[in-house]
């Protein structure tokens, strides 16, 4: 990874550093948007990993208030999990294919309805329980049990009959119905195996940390939306095949910090306080060219799964259930634009509902190209004209869209004023997580927009949000007519049924085209993992979800 | 005497009752849904909990009775010092909430208030005490300044000089003694010198006295005469100031806790209001609250030791 170097302002022209920035400002030549899935390759790995170090990482955004893989939904949380917990299967980075991990082979059905999986020998977990057949039954029932507790768990686990203890080291994991992404979610940290004791604590026990895992690192301490302690464990001798560390950990200990204040974040980077910073939206361009001054790496990455999009109320009676003003809406928004202004000159352009990198993505830009004109000439004909402020108005009601955030977001105000110009007043109403949640849920919803998305490295993650066939959630069903349900929820069972790939890529591209042809869903930015990296840190890595794997990580003193 | 100190301590209570009451019936009448966050709805989540599931956990919170009586219910519970489980931290028992977020909390406001006090007293003695015009001219307008200056700005200047620049203090995290500093001093600077406005404006009016005249007359020094005389008879009002002050380093705390990324009742109760977790926010403002009157019903009791006038206030009453 090319780095610029230190900015040393001589005493000879404070001019020539002002040039020098501004020309390191502006020529980021290593460009974000050839950052590829096929590249993790991290700041640096060479030379001889050196044992011991506190690895400090710092996050910026807490969206819940728990940590068990079975039941959190955060990446932060879900960073720490992964190093806490193994699954059965994981995910090639490079290519999206399953790799072995607690499980050594597998097999499924023809209806993808079972799913055999041969079980590795010799993991413990870190209470001293035995890895076997039963703790996965364990697990599996566990996350089936906690239903709409588990918010990924209930898509991921859906029709699930239940876990056959075929032998101590094989089970049958047995729907109801065709779950062709059951494999995928195997390797998730939704699916991590916890100890079977776990389970004797209740879910809101296990969300405050109360449970034990496999995995190279143990939960030493946990304070929600404040830190969290890893502790190395010793012996651990199973991570996942593609793994370059196949024994213990480097690291002895890993301290999470949540740090909500992006210039504090990015100022205990630099300062050496930190040696990670990871902020849940891509750093800016200003703040990667400070990282980089100070002498730190950037590390990059798309995630894969849904792009950051907004979802329309479609309640008759709300403005967006006009189908005309949703396609105007589409064409107002300036997608390159936000790449370039919010994000950085060389950040990808968003072409589609998932992201370049989820498996069987197909470029829909042709669909989401930039076109003020039209959207205006659809308004007029539409009977929507220009009334006071630039305001458009029919029947003496204003086209004000109202979304709710819960936080100031830059993409929102760029937003706002791209859209002002076609003559829609986008009204962003900063509430509380609790009052969103109420304006969402109040019959109808008192809202237009609704933000939204997810990282998985399968297409079916668009079920987990969409399909209103399994999610019941106000703002999901709003999102589509009756009959945009129905045909979703058709979709996504066929893709469900499907498992020869080409048949699931052409059931996926059509779920994908359906949702913006009909104007459903409104991408507005590709997510991309950008991380500060302090020049200490080496032999990072990430997972296909891009959550880390610390026990690569290793500092050099 | 008893008397007042009987009317003193009946106050402090009914605070405490009007602050119990009022935070409940704002806590109840805000829009939201505690019971649907608590179950995973809302945008981060994607599936909505069934009516059953919603049914149950209200009746398991008490949720599903009447107002007043879940108000009476709530009223017999806090009398028994029990707060009840949180909600947005998945029926963790409260107590245990604010057991672990005091210590923090007190160890920050605790060095705020001495810091206010140390900067606010030295501010204004050297204020009032110096001769040359310009300078007395300039620390008398300092306060006014330096209260100008919202709380997280200095936080985050002073992270940056002390802490990203100096490398001198750690700038987030509760490990060790030193990461205390640099959140107390953000906490305490704004009301420093509010403290020395109020403090300078008093230490003039008192050199103005008679008895400053007397006590000059008599040939005492000057320094001697501001030790003895005047900041003893200014220090009076200061007193009450600092009563309150010590309450609002409550409401500092969420500003410096989140800052600095440390654990405590301000980051506690932040977490709270966002998730509408009802029983954890009551619990936090009702402990401001006893905080407060407690502070109060200190400096009221002090004050008839240090000025005996007003002992003759109450009995009037």
């Amino acid at each position: 990874m090319e780095r610029s170097r230190p900015l040393k302002p001589s005493g000879v022209a404070l001019l020539l550093t002002l040039v020098a920035l501004l020309a390191a400002g502006f020529g980021l030549s290593r460009s974000l948007s050839t950052a590829s899935a096929k590249s993790i390759s991290a700041a640096t790995s060479a030379g001889t990993p050196v044992h011991g170090g506190d690895l400090t990482i710092g996050f910026d955004l807490n969206v819940e208030n728990c940590i068990d893989p079975n039941q959190d939904f955060g990446l932060e949380n879900r960073d720490l999990d992964r190093n806490l917990v193994d699954s059965l299967t994981d995910q090639d980075p490079s290519t999206g294919a399953l790799v072995p991990w607690l499980a050594t082979s597998w097999s499924s059905n023809k209806t993808s309805t079972v799913f055999t999986f041969h079980l590795r020998h010799g993991v413990t977990f870190s209470d001293g329980e035995k890895f076997n057949a039963a703790a996965v039954k364990t697990a599996y029932d566990n996350v089936y049990k906690l239903g709409p507790l588990s918010l990924l768990g209930i898509t991921y686990v859906a029709g699930y009959v239940g876990t056959d203890v075929v032998n101590n080291y094989e089970v049958k994991v047995v729907f109801s119905q065709p779950n062709a992404q059951f494999l995928q979610a195997s390797a998730t940290t939704v699916m991590g195996i916890l100890s079977p004791k776990s389970y004797n604590n209740t879910p809101a026990q296990r969300c405050l940390g109360q449970f034990w895992g496999s995995g190279p690192f143990t939960l030493q301490s946990y304070t929600p939306g404040v830190g969290a302690v890893l502790l190395r464990r010793a012996g651990y001798a199973w991570p996942s095949s593609i793994e370059s560390n196949q024994g213990p950990a480097y690291l002895s200990e890993i301290t999470a910090k949540w740090i909500p204040e992006d210039s504090v974040l990015i100022g205990s980077l630099n300062s050496g306080q930190l040696n990670l910073a990871w902020p849940r939206v891509a750093l800016s361009a200003a703040n990667r060219q400070l990282i980089e001054s100070a002498g730190g790496d950037i590390f990059s990455r798309p995630y894969p799964g849904i792009t950051d999009l907004l979802l329309s109320n479609q309640t008759p009676g709300r403005i967006l259930a006009d189908p005309i003003v949703r396609e105007a809406l589409q064409e107002s928004i300036n997608r390159a634009q936000i790449a370039s202004t919010v994000f950085s000159p060389d950040y990808p352009v968003v072409t589609s509902v998932l992201e370049d990198t989820t498996p069987d993505y197909t470029d829909e830009s042709s669909l989401l190209g930039y076109d003020p004109k039209a959207a205006e000439a659809l308004l007029t004909k539409d009977g929507w004209v220009p009334g006071s402020g630039g305001i458009r108005v029919k029947d003496g009601r204003k086209l004000t869209l109202i979304e709710p955030i819960t936080e100031p977001s830059p993409i929102v105000d760029l937003l706002q004023s791209q859209l002002a110009k076609v003559g829609i007043q986008l009204q962003e109403d900063l509430v509380t997580t609790a009052e969103e949640e109420s304006m969402i849920d109040e019959p109808g919803g008192n809202y237009d927009l609704a933000e939204t998305y997810y990282t998985r490295g399968d297409p079916d993650v668009l079920a987990s949000v969409l399909d209103t066939a399994i999610v019941s959630s106000a703002y999901v069903k709003q999102s589509q007519t009756a009959a945009q349900q129905a045909k979703l929820a058709a979709l996504f069972a066929a893709g469900n049924k499907a498992i020869v790939p080409a048949q699931r890529q052409t059931i996926y591209s059509e779920i994908q085209n359906y949702l913006i042809s009909q104007d459903i869903a409104f991408p507005l930015d590709e997510r991309l993992e950008v991380t500060g990296v302090s020049s200490k840190v080496h032999g990072l890595a990430v997972t296909d979800e891009g959550l880390t794997i610390f026990n690569n990580v290793w500092l050099s003193k | 005497m008893v008397r007042y100190i009987i009317g003193r301590v009946a106050q402090a209570l009914l605070v405490l009752w009007a602050a119990f009451t009022v935070t409940w019936i704002v806590l109840y009448e805000l829009p939201g849904n505690p019971v649907q966050l608590l179950l995973g709805g809302g945008l981060g989540g994607v599936s909505a909990a069934s009516p059953a599931q919603i049914a149950a956990v209200k009746k398991q919170y008490g949720l599903d009775k009447p107002l007043p009586v879940q108000y009476l219910h709530e009223l017999w519970n806090v009398l028994h010092l029990n707060f009840g489980t949180s909600i947005s931290q998945g029926g963790r028992p409260v107590s245990n909430i604010l057991a672990e977020n005091l210590p923090p909390t007190l160890e920050l406001a605790g060095l705020a208030v001495l810091i206010t006090i140390v900067v606010a007293v030295v501010l204004a003695f050297v204020a009032t005490f110096v001769r040359a015009a310009w300078l007395r001219s300039f620390l008398v307008r300092l306060p006014a300044f330096g209260r100008a200056f919202p709380t997280f700005w200095i936080g985050m200047l002073l992270i940056q000089v002390f802490s990203f620049d100096w490398h001198l203090l750690p700038a987030t995290g509760d490990q060790g003694v030193d990461s205390v500093i640099l959140p107390s001093i953000t906490m305490s600077l704004p009301w420093a010198f509010y403290l020395a406005q109020i403090l300078i404006r008093g230490m003039s009016d008192v050199l103005d006295e008679p008895y400053i005249v007397t006590a000059r007359a008599r040939g005492e020094s000057r320094l001697r005469i501001h030790v003895r005389h005047v900041l003893p008879n200014a220090a009076l009002p200061t007193l009450t100031m600092l009563g309150l002050i010590v309450c609002w380093t409550v409401t500092e705390a969420v500003i410096a806790e989140t800052v600095f990324g440390r654990p405590g009742l301000g980051s506690a109760i932040q977490q709270a209001v966002q998730w509408q977790d009802i029983p954890t926010v009551q619990a936090v403002v009702l402990l401001a609250a006893l905080l407060f009157v407690t502070v109060n019903l200190i400096v009221d009791l002090l004050y008839p030791l240090l000025d005996p006038r007003v002992t003759h206030v109450p009995t009037t009453l």
